[in-house]
């Protein structure tokens, strides 16, 4: 059992359609878990284009280090801190070489030859798979006796890019069904679609295509096994208008010039009939209300809308 | 006003990309680009990498066809096309790979070999890592063949479509001398060192996978070897094109902090990869005033108690709405000056225009029109 239901599971996959905030919902889960006393890591994939991360802006940095590096700086009960690191296929690719090479020499000389690094760096899906088998060892991290990390939450791409991830081993077993990358995909796969362990978290807004488009995305991962722990709907309207308030509110506008304020007062009417849409899909729906504060600031703010429950 | 900067883009370039970061109306922007461009007479062709199917869903054009598919009649009419054409195409890597593997296959026989090698059929149906190389062949493709006046790409959020153009390099560097020919199987005339690396290699991939499966991986090598020659070829000559001064590189972002950080980050980066940077546009934007004031309630409405009430619930989002107006009419400002300061090749001046945000309850074809009304404009 979670600390914070209904995000139960250990490994949170938090996903969503571009720009609906899927990095501040995966550094508020993990300013949440850490205050309560988790040793929490945070990942995010690596590679090209590691200049522009939101979730390290979201701790005041400009990238995630490549190795598991403490990010938050407050004094937390028990094991409590945040970690947070890049998955990176070098680093899949190199562990994975390790592992099944007979001896280091060999290992060395896989390392340092051009031809294979090359064909580890172009043929297709290699990439993703050596980020999986990154993710794969760091899940299997163990201190004393038990579970390095407490929690990692991944702060997936977006939508489309997200299914390509989680559909891969499925698709790798297919390709490499036997040897010890076989061994390794079925222990990938069975994780991921393992309920207790691996969940998604889908973030939306609560307009009309995210809306949509976080339902079909849920589908698609129902598809490849993975199970959905909960909608967000982020940036919530902090104003609630009553049918009578819209109703007079309504009238008037319709006799007014353009005024500012019309457009966000529209947003704000549909917003909570748009979220509640998403609920009864099967999983809880939380709400995350949209608050006047920025970078770093941010996630740890929208802790309570966290702990709260679905509402 | 200042002079329309996108429509001698729209009216001129044969090629032009939209990137940005995910959820700034990038598919969208392409779209209405697409659609400006039919509407001016040209002959275009919408095409989308991104694994998200809202643009072919717009257009009402199927997912997954062989080929790109026009745009109806209605359709057409409906957006204010009459002079000229629209299709549209979703990337589909696996029948783009089987159209490169007819093309270059010695004959019936090696290609029949190809598409029943169990990894090809794999792999070729893979999106993560395929999507590249064979945006790159399609995009050559069709450029190559001359249908098209014309190509708007719709790129994936901007991470992966700098994975987009850096593919050919990774697989120019993977072709390049003998170092494939290390993953074939040796023949009578591979040198010592050759063999030598050659078995190291092997050992490794059986080590990894198995050696039944490092053979299958070893025969589908030899057997692939010409068709990812080929892409490499055509992706070096689409490359060149787009560093070319008929394409032109579109950022599109939102005013939110995030989104923005990335476009600021693509823009270096076309520059230093020396890609056409053209301008960026601010979709979903206040930038624009649009005659908007803050409301003040008349004497007469004060009065009515249930709307005084619900006017104090109202106001303070007119005068956050307002702040936003001014904060994204900076960031414009911002942009602009940005745009200026560096815009790679040897083009014209890089812009930065602001876009609306589209109407809501609109039919989504009907809100691409006034984006491309505004674009028009801009």
């Amino acid at each position: 059992m979670s600390a914070i239901a209904p995000f139960n599971p250990r490994i949170l996959l938090v996903t969503g359609k571009g720009g609906v905030g899927r990095s501040t919902t995966a550094a508020a889960l993990g300013h949440a878990f850490a205050s309560a006393g988790e040793a929490v890591l945070l990942l995010e994939i690596g590679g090209v284009g590691d200049d522009a991360s939101a979730l390290a802006r979201a701790f005041g940095r400009v990238r995630l280090p490549t190795k598991p590096e403490r990010i938050d700086t407050a004094a937390r009960p028990d094991r409590g801190a945040i970690f947070g690191a890049l998955l990176l296929a070098n680093t899949g690719h190199e562990r994975f070489l390790r592992r099944v090479l007979p001896g280091g020499p060999l290992v060395a000389a896989a390392l340092r030859n051009d031809a294979l690094q090359r064909l580890l760096n172009a043929a297709p899906s290699f990439q993703e798979m050596g980020i999986f088998y990154h993710l794969l060892t760091i899940l299997r991290e163990t201190e004393n006796q038990r579970f390095r990390w407490d929690r990692v939450i991944i702060d997936m791409p977006a939508t489309g890019h997200t299914l390509a991830l989680t559909e891969l081993p499925a698709q790798l077993l297919r390709l490499l069904p036997n040897g010890f990358i076989g061994e390794e995909l079925r222990a990938g796969r069975t994780l991921l679609e393992d309920r207790t362990q691996t969940g998604a978290v889908v973030v939306t807004l609560p307009e009309r295509l995210p809306i949509t488009e976080s339902r079909e995305l849920a589908q698609g991962l129902a598809k490849s096994g993975v199970g959905l722990c909960a909608y967000v709907v982020n940036k919530m309207p902090a104003t609630d208008f009553s049918k009578e308030e819209r109703k007079v509110l309504d009238a008037w506008l319709a006799d007014s010039p353009p005024l500012f304020g019309r457009g966000d007062y529209l947003r704000s009417a549909d917003a909570k009939g748009l979220a509640r849409e998403l609920d009864g899909d099967g999983a809880p729906l939380v709400l995350l209300p949209e608050l006047a504060l920025s970078g770093p600031a941010l996630p740890p703010a929208l802790i309570p809308y966290l702990t709260k429950g679905p509402s | 006003m200042s002079a329309p900067v996108v429509l001698p883009l729209v009216d001129d370039a044969r090629v032009l990309v939209c990137c940005g970061a995910g959820g700034v109306g990038k598919t969208s922007t392409a779209t209405a680009l697409a659609l400006l461009a039919a509407r001016r007479g040209r002959r275009v062709l919408a095409l989308t990498v991104d694994p998200s199917k809202r643009l072919a869903q717009t257009l009402g054009v199927e997912p997954n066809r062989r080929e790109p598919t026009a745009v109806s009649r209605e359709r057409l009419q409906a957006a204010g096309i009459t002079a000229g054409t629209l299709d549209a195409w979703m990337l589909d890597p696996a029948k783009v790979a089987e159209d490169a593997v007819k093309r270059v296959a010695k004959d019936e026989a090696a290609q029949q070999r190809l598409f029943q090698n169990r990894l090809y059929k794999e792999v070729s149906r893979m999106v993560a890592g395929m999507q590249e190389y064979t945006a790159m062949e399609a995009l050559f493709g069709f450029l190559e063949a001359g249908r098209y006046d014309l190509v708007v790409l719709d790129t994936p959020p901007a991470r992966n479509a700098l994975d987009f153009l850096e593919g050919p390099t990774r697989l120019a560097s993977l072709l390049e001398g003998r170092v494939f020919q290390l993953f074939l199987p040796p023949t009578a005339d591979t040198g010592f060192f050759e063999r030598k690396a050659s078995e190291l290699l092997l050992s490794v991939l059986s080590a990894a996978f198995g050696t039944e499966n490092a053979r299958d991986l070893q025969e589908f090598f030899s057997l692939f070897l010409p068709v990812f020659k080929d892409f490499g070829l055509h992706a070096s000559k689409a490359r060149a094109l787009l560093s070319s001064a008929s394409t032109g590189f579109l950022l599109v972002t939102s005013p939110a902090d995030e989104a923005v950080a990335d476009a600021l980050y693509f823009q270096q980066r076309t520059v230093d990869l020396k890609l056409p940077f053209r301008g960026f546009l601010l979709n979903r934007s206040e930038a624009d005033a649009a005659g908007r004031t803050l409301p003040t309630l008349g004497e007469d409405d004060a009065q009515v108690p249930a709307l005084a009430q619900a006017f104090a619930k109202f106001l303070p989002l007119a005068g956050a709405e307002q702040t936003r107006h001014a904060r994204d009419a900076a960031l414009l400002a911002t942009l602009a000056a940005k745009a200026a300061g560096g815009s790679g090749n040897d083009g014209p001046t890089a812009f930065a225009r602001a876009l609306p945000t589209l109407v809501t309850g609109a039919s989504e074809l009907e809100g691409l029109a006034v984006l491309a009304d505004a674009l028009a404009r801009a």
